[in-house]
């Protein structure tokens, strides 16, 4: 970094140079019989000025040349940083998938939510193998309760899946497979 | 989305059956239920409401005519909810009419229907004004 830092720093003043004598070439490009002696003269000036500073100008060329090296070595930098981008999101997915495995969150998630919805008591038992039909609810309110989950896992349930849950451990599962095909997609 | 997914809704035949009427409710409950975060957004509804209330109040509204048994009635009950959830997503209404309907008119309703001493014209006048 403190190479490239430098480099570009250099380069600048190549880069006044270089568009000052773009800028006076661009002016003789359309010379008038009345300047030209003034213009040839200030020319002349310029070059007697110039003649002890020739090492000088041979001398940034040289660094112009030095810094076209440079600017491919930054740009492999760059593409170097590019590539160092992509790994971290690997990472991060493969830790979702970690997080994802963990049956005894999901399936507690699950029992809150039925709980919450069915509007039982605290110290109702929800076990993973309780059926919702047990505790009171019909179709509509497990059709209900599939929506309560899309909505707090942030999953999209199927027609058939849907129709399938009919207990806590079925729900959850399900919920875990998508999660999992959710951060597989991405 | 909830827009583009109701724009494809076409009148479907009648059931056959009521095992088919049944399926189409529950496609129906799902629908609605996909397009509430979309209407919380429409109508600003975030300090009123929240998206498990408005989907308790769909699911009320459904069940409360649980005791239908014809698939026709059905059908046309579907057919009207349909256009109802068409008009809401479509920004048909206005805010107070949603508040009025799903957020307090359950328990405006409830409260007239409980009490005995109402007369028939305060009931037929309360129902009227939330329906």
């Amino acid at each position: 970094m403190a190479s490239v830092s430098a480099t570009s720093l250099r380069f600048q003043p190549f880069l006044k140079l270089s568009t000052r004598t773009t800028t006076q070439r661009n002016q003789f490009k359309f010379p008038n019989i009345n300047t030209s002696e003034k213009k040839f003269r200030r020319c002349s000036e310029m070059y007697h000025d110039l003649e002890g500073r020739s090492n000088g100008w041979k001398r940034v060329t040289k660094e112009g040349r030095d810094q076209g090296c440079y600017k491919t070595s930054s740009l492999g930098a760059v593409s170097v940083g590019w590539n160092r981008r992509t790994f971290p999101s690997l990472r991060s997915s493969r830790l979702r998938i970690c997080a994802v495995k963990a049956q005894p969150e999901t399936v507690q998630k699950v029992c809150d939510i039925v709980r919450k919805q069915l509007a039982l008591p605290a110290e109702s038992e929800l076990t993973p193998d309780t059926k919702f039909s047990a505790l009171g609810a019909d179709s509509l309110d497990t059709v209900e309760i599939v929506m309560g989950l899309e909505e707090e896992f942030g999953i999209t349930v199927e027609e058939d899946g849907s129709q399938n849950i009919s207990t806590v451990q079925e729900a959850a599962d399900l919920i875990e497979k998508l999660i999992q095909d959710k951060s597989g997609a991405s | 989305m909830a827009n583009a997914a109701l724009r494809n809704v076409k009148v479907l035949p009648n059931s056959a059956n009521m095992e088919e009427a049944r399926h189409r409710v529950f496609e129906f409950f799902r629908t609605a239920c996909r397009s509430l975060p979309s209407v919380m957004e429409i109508y600003n509804l975030y300090d009123v409401v929240s998206v498990s209330e408005l989907r308790s109040s769909v699911a009320s509204q459904i069940r409360n005519n649980i005791h239908v048994t014809d698939p026709k009635v059905i059908d046309m009950l579907l057919f009207k909810g349909m256009e109802e959830l068409k008009n809401v997503v479509d920004h048909s209404k206005q805010r107070h009419h949603i508040i009025g309907q799903y957020v307090v008119g359950r328990q405006v309703q409830d409260s007239a229907t409980k009490d005995p001493d109402t007369s028939t014209f305060l009931k037929n006048f309360y129902n009227t004004n939330y329906f």
